[in-house]
């Protein structure tokens, strides 16, 4: 990043390289929509270029990237709620209701791998209704397997915040998960 | 230890954050109790759920995607080495403008008093005005003498004649003898 900073030509690329899966799992899994994780993605590394300056070099840059990239996934998704174009709840649960029957019929192949995209799709959806501040932190945490000090910095909020709004989250998720597991669990 | 209590030991003991004795305790309900058991191990499926699932990739051509909005892009100025010095000039832009607002006040009120301090002129002696004869057009001797003791005629030119003035405005005014009948002043 130091590089990047004075102008390096070849060390930006280099950092994109290195950042871009990184960066795209993060908003794919917070907003569960790869096309626009996609465009998200580049607004980060734009946005780092952009602001290659101002990156304080006492910080970790992951800290500092996923600080942009969590919020513009929180602006996106602000948007999406003002627009009320966002998966709803009700949608989930239609979802999870299919799956479970795509499951409970395919118990013969459950273990496909049909059935096993078909349970992380149910997965990911959950995981795009676990209302914003929750899921960050846990798309964080879970996914990203950042530790809670740095998911504290990248969210700007007290450790102690982070952990309640983590188990807040499983909490949720596993609710939301449970008819799914049960069924897909029953012999 | 209580259902309760163990519950809310899950996500440390995911996080593999206990402490031994808490460990030792919430295996040792876990063993005992089912309620709690399924609880966890429901728990453990979804977290395990979520940590496998795949790694979203880059689409191909971020890279050169980025690149070529980043040529286009602006760089930001540089808030971190001009968060520093950023008062200095805001102080010294309010430095000066208190100072020129000082300076007005103080040349306005000395234009105030100015007329104050001089606004009587006691002018101790004058000369009375001569008048000088054009001495081709007309002869020596036909020269009229200066006239003395001559009612219309506002000053005795062998007495001083004090004036009080305006020195700001030029009005007609009117003489006045002083009480003592010594001195007429000219007041406009």
């Amino acid at each position: 990043m130091d590089r990047v900073a004075v102008d390096d030509q070849r060390a930006f690329p280099e950092l994109v390289r290195r950042f871009q899966g990184r960066v795209t799992n993060l908003v794919s899994r917070v907003l569960n929509d790869r096309e626009c994780a996609d465009d998200l993605a580049q607004e980060v590394f734009v946005r780092v270029f952009v602001h290659r300056r101002n990156y304080r070099h006492g910080s970790k840059f992951s800290t500092w990237i996923f600080t942009i990239a969590a919020n513009l996934a929180k602006n996106e998704i602000r948007r999406r709620v003002r627009r009320r174009n966002w998966f709803s709840l009700d949608a989930l649960e239609e979802t999870l209701k299919d799956r479970v029957i795509q499951l409970a019929d395919s118990t013969e192949s459950r273990e496909t791998t049909l059935e096993r995209e078909q349970l992380q799709d149910a997965v990911g959806r959950a995981i795009a209704t676990v209302p914003e501040k929750y899921r960050l932190a846990l798309v964080l945490r879970d996914i990203e397997g950042l530790p809670y000090e740095e998911i504290a910095q990248v969210l700007g909020i007290p450790g102690g915040t982070v952990r309640s709004r983590i188990n807040r989250a499983r909490g949720m998720l596993k609710h939301k998960l449970q008819p799914l597991l049960a069924k897909a669990g029953a012999p | 230890m209580i259902c309760d209590r163990a519950r809310r030991l899950f996500g440390a003991c995911w996080d593999d954050e206990l402490t031994l004795a808490e460990r030792d305790g919430l295996e040792g309900h876990l063993a005992s109790c089912l309620s709690c058991r399924a609880e966890y191990d429901e728990f453990s499926r979804v977290l395990d759920l979520t940590a496998s699932l795949p790694r979203i990739e880059a689409a191909a051509g971020l890279v050169d995607r980025v690149l070529a909005r980043s040529r286009r892009a602006t760089t930001a100025p540089d808030m971190v080495l001009e968060a520093g010095p950023r008062w200095v000039p805001v102080a010294a832009a309010a430095a000066g403008a208190v100072l020129v607002v000082a300076l007005v006040l103080v040349g306005s009120n000395l234009q105030r008093r100015a007329p104050a301090s001089t606004q009587t002129h006691r002018i101790v002696s004058i000369v009375e005005p001569r008048v000088v004869p054009n001495s081709k057009a007309m002869p020596e001797k036909s020269r009229p003498e200066a006239p003395r003791g001559n009612p219309e005629n506002l000053f005795d030119p062998d007495k001083n004649v004090e004036f009080i003035l305006d020195p700001v405005a030029l009005r007609r005014g009117r003489v006045k003898r002083d009480p003592e009948g010594q001195q007429p002043i000219i007041t406009f």
